[in-house]
């Protein structure tokens, strides 16, 4: 089994390591970073409890809305009871979203999120999300066992979080991750 | 449903990225991709630091975390409970993470990226299977521990260390499907090990050097720990590095006295076992295979346990050697005939040139010449062990150094070498020098 063959560090995001206003006057992706959390991309989510014990899951697709500033994720209910749970209690959102092939990866954080049923749109998001995350798995060597595990849990009860991103950083593995990224104008 | 740690190793080597989730003071979440998560024993994990990210400094606050890792095989998902305990920033288990994540990193086109500030310590608290995998027949992969077994029986019934180590590395090859090892012996003084016995290569490079602390072995050694690679790492690999320095050397040295290493230049999987006699580092075990992640937490288990095996018979049959002397065998008679051939020997190293090819150097050049000088002046052909090893001129190296590898090293070199010089054993703690053709000897 390989691992992706990196095509080189994703210059995508536009770092700024300053301080920064924390009202959100627009919104915190640019057109960029929406349709990059919006693709086939990993996507794994992370809360915590009371007592500030993280927990996490897996999503299953992403969509964000037309002003960029409300983020839905898409998780099976069965493999997310610890988050979900996290979720409810009042635990704040990270989630980490990777393109496979080239590990181009971002992070996002709001301070909490709603807990909700799938919408008609949702489902047809998570349809194309597995098609194309299994061409991605594909490309970079992972057998059709791995497509299978995810088309099973697409098969399950699925549930949407939604949240309000308030920062965003990059992630893509390298001296600069955990850098804070800006909208680009 | 909890699992032993231990019973899932495999989602540890590397294959299927893992990720991290750790919670700031403030209680915001983080979650980021991990390069390696190393097992240290069934309670215990260890994370690569690499940069100082959010995540180390969450868990120096806050040190519980969930990292989340899959099965390369069938695609379970695990998720283990961790408490960060400390980070460790040099030693066995720094060494180890540090030469698996050159893998990692060259492999994933992160070499310049990736480099090891720290092995951090995790108690793992937990491990549970969160989404299970397809079921899926596992490749039949040879059995190690039938394969060790098997070794072990192999190395039983040797009389001398010579059929030992050809037993040993036959033995892998043929129980274990490993069929590229080698066999290398410390050399405390020199800091050094030399390569005593190797399989499955084109050239055998017996006497090559390995110095302490360089490469794969080197560090084996130095660290006095397993280590193992599942991909090419460039900074450890000899071959590459090694061969173009020897070529450079070859073009400018009237005298090359260098071995060249025998390492496959495709070299995708490594795995060096120190063997080691209590707190004593005898040589090291390596083996190695062009084919990537080739060998398993489990064949590790079985390269250790082989070692620690090895370490211990190595010692028993030397001390037999010296210790037990049986009376010699025999010697055939010997027809010295042809033209003479100059044999020179330069006192600053001990190497030995046959003509104008390098032969060998160090202790075991010592002991030739030594043989040589007797065979001159005396007409002497038979020997002992324990004569070399009380000969003063020869100032070998303390007792804890291995006098019948060296004679095994010196044979092999000589059968490989020189057609008409051999070592032949004529009984335990004994051996005789065999020369056909009528020699002269130079000294410098």
């Amino acid at each position: 089994m390989r691992l992706a063959g990196i095509l080189g560090l994703s210059t995508g995001f536009t770092l700024n390591c300053g301080k920064r206003d924390t009202t959100v006057a627009t919104p915190i992706l640019d057109q960029y970073q929406a349709d990059f959390i919006s693709s086939h991309v990993s996507i794994v989510m992370a809360s915590r409890s009371a007592g500030n014990v993280p927990s996490q899951a897996r999503a299953l697709g992403c969509r964000v809305s037309a002003d960029r500033r409300h983020v839905t994720l898409i998780l099976p209910v069965i493999y997310s009871a610890s988050l979900l749970d996290d979720l409810r209690s009042g635990g704040g959102i990270a989630a980490v979203f990777t393109r496979i092939t080239t590990y181009e990866t971002m992070q996002l954080k709001g301070p909490g999120a709603t807990i909700g049923a799938p919408t008609d749109e949702d489902r047809a998001v998570l349809q194309s999300y597995g098609d194309s995350f299994f061409a991605d798995l594909r490309q970079i060597g992972y057998t059709e066992l791995f497509s299978s595990v995810v088309t099973r849990m697409v098969r399950e009860d699925m549930v949407v979080v939604k949240f309000a991103p308030t920062d965003a950083f990059r992630q893509t593995p390298g001296p600069g991750a955990g850098g804070r990224l800006e909208a680009a104008p | 449903m909890s699992v032993a740690l231990s019973s899932i190793r495999r989602c540890l080597e590397g294959a299927v990225p893992a990720l991290i989730a750790t919670c700031a003071p403030d209680g915001t979440p983080n979650v980021v991709p991990l390069s390696q998560v190393h097992f240290v024993d069934d309670a215990h994990v260890a994370l690569s630091y690499q940069f100082f990210s959010k995540t180390r400094q969450n868990v120096l606050s806050n040190p519980r975390a969930v990292v989340q890792v899959m099965d390369p095989l069938n695609g379970t998902c695990y998720e283990l409970a961790v408490e960060y305990l400390r980070t460790e920033t040099h030693g066995p288990l720094f060494e180890s993470m540090k030469a698996k994540l050159a893998g990692i990193a060259s492999q994933t086109g992160m070499a310049k990226v990736f480099r090891l500030l720290g092995s951090d310590v995790y108690r793992v608290l937990n491990a549970k299977c969160v989404v299970e995998g397809m079921p899926v027949t596992i490749p039949a992969l040879p059995q190690p521990l039938s394969g060790l077994r098997a070794c072990m029986a192999a190395m039983a019934g040797c009389p001398d260390l010579a059929q030992l180590f050809d037993a040993v590395l036959e033995g892998l090859d043929r129980f274990c499907c490993i069929q590229h090892s080698m066999l290398l012996m410390f050399d405390a003084a020199q800091a050094r090990l030399y390569t005593a016995a190797t399989h499955g290569y084109a050239e055998s490079g017996v006497g090559s050097e390995i110095a302490l602390g360089e490469g794969i072995i080197g560090v084996a050694a130095r660290e006095r720990t397993p280590i193992r690679i599942g991909y090419t790492a460039s900074e450890y690999l000899y071959s590459r590095s090694l061969r173009a320095e020897l070529a450079k050397a070859a073009q400018g040295a009237e005298l090359e006295t260098e071995i060249p290493f025998p390492g496959l230049a495709d070299s995708a999987s490594q795995l060096a076992a120190p063997l080691m006699l209590n707190d004593r580092l005898i040589g090291v075990l390596y083996v190695e295979s062009p084919q990537e992640l080739r060998f398993s937490y489990e064949d590790e288990d079985a390269l250790v346990v082989l070692a620690g095996q090895l370490a211990l018979t190595i010692t028993l049959l030397s001390h037999a050697a010296e210790q037990l002397e049986e009376p010699a065998t025999a010697a055939a008679r010997v027809v010295v005939q042809g033209a003479p051939v100059t044999i020179r020997h330069f006192a600053s190293d001990h190497s030995v040139f046959v003509g104008n090819d390098y032969l060998i150097k160090g202790v075991a050049g010592a002991i030739l010449w030594k043989l040589l000088s007797d065979y001159l002046n005396d007409g002497r052909t038979e020997f002992t062990n324990r004569e070399l090893r009380l000969d003063t001129g020869l100032k070998l190296p303390d007792l804890c150094d291995n006098l019948e590898a060296r004679l095994i090293l010196l044979q092999r070199r000589l059968a490989e070498r020189c057609a008409f010089l051999a070592i032949e054993k004529s009984g335990r703690g004994r051996f005789r020098l065999r020369v056909d053709r009528p020699v002269l000897v130079s000294e410098s």
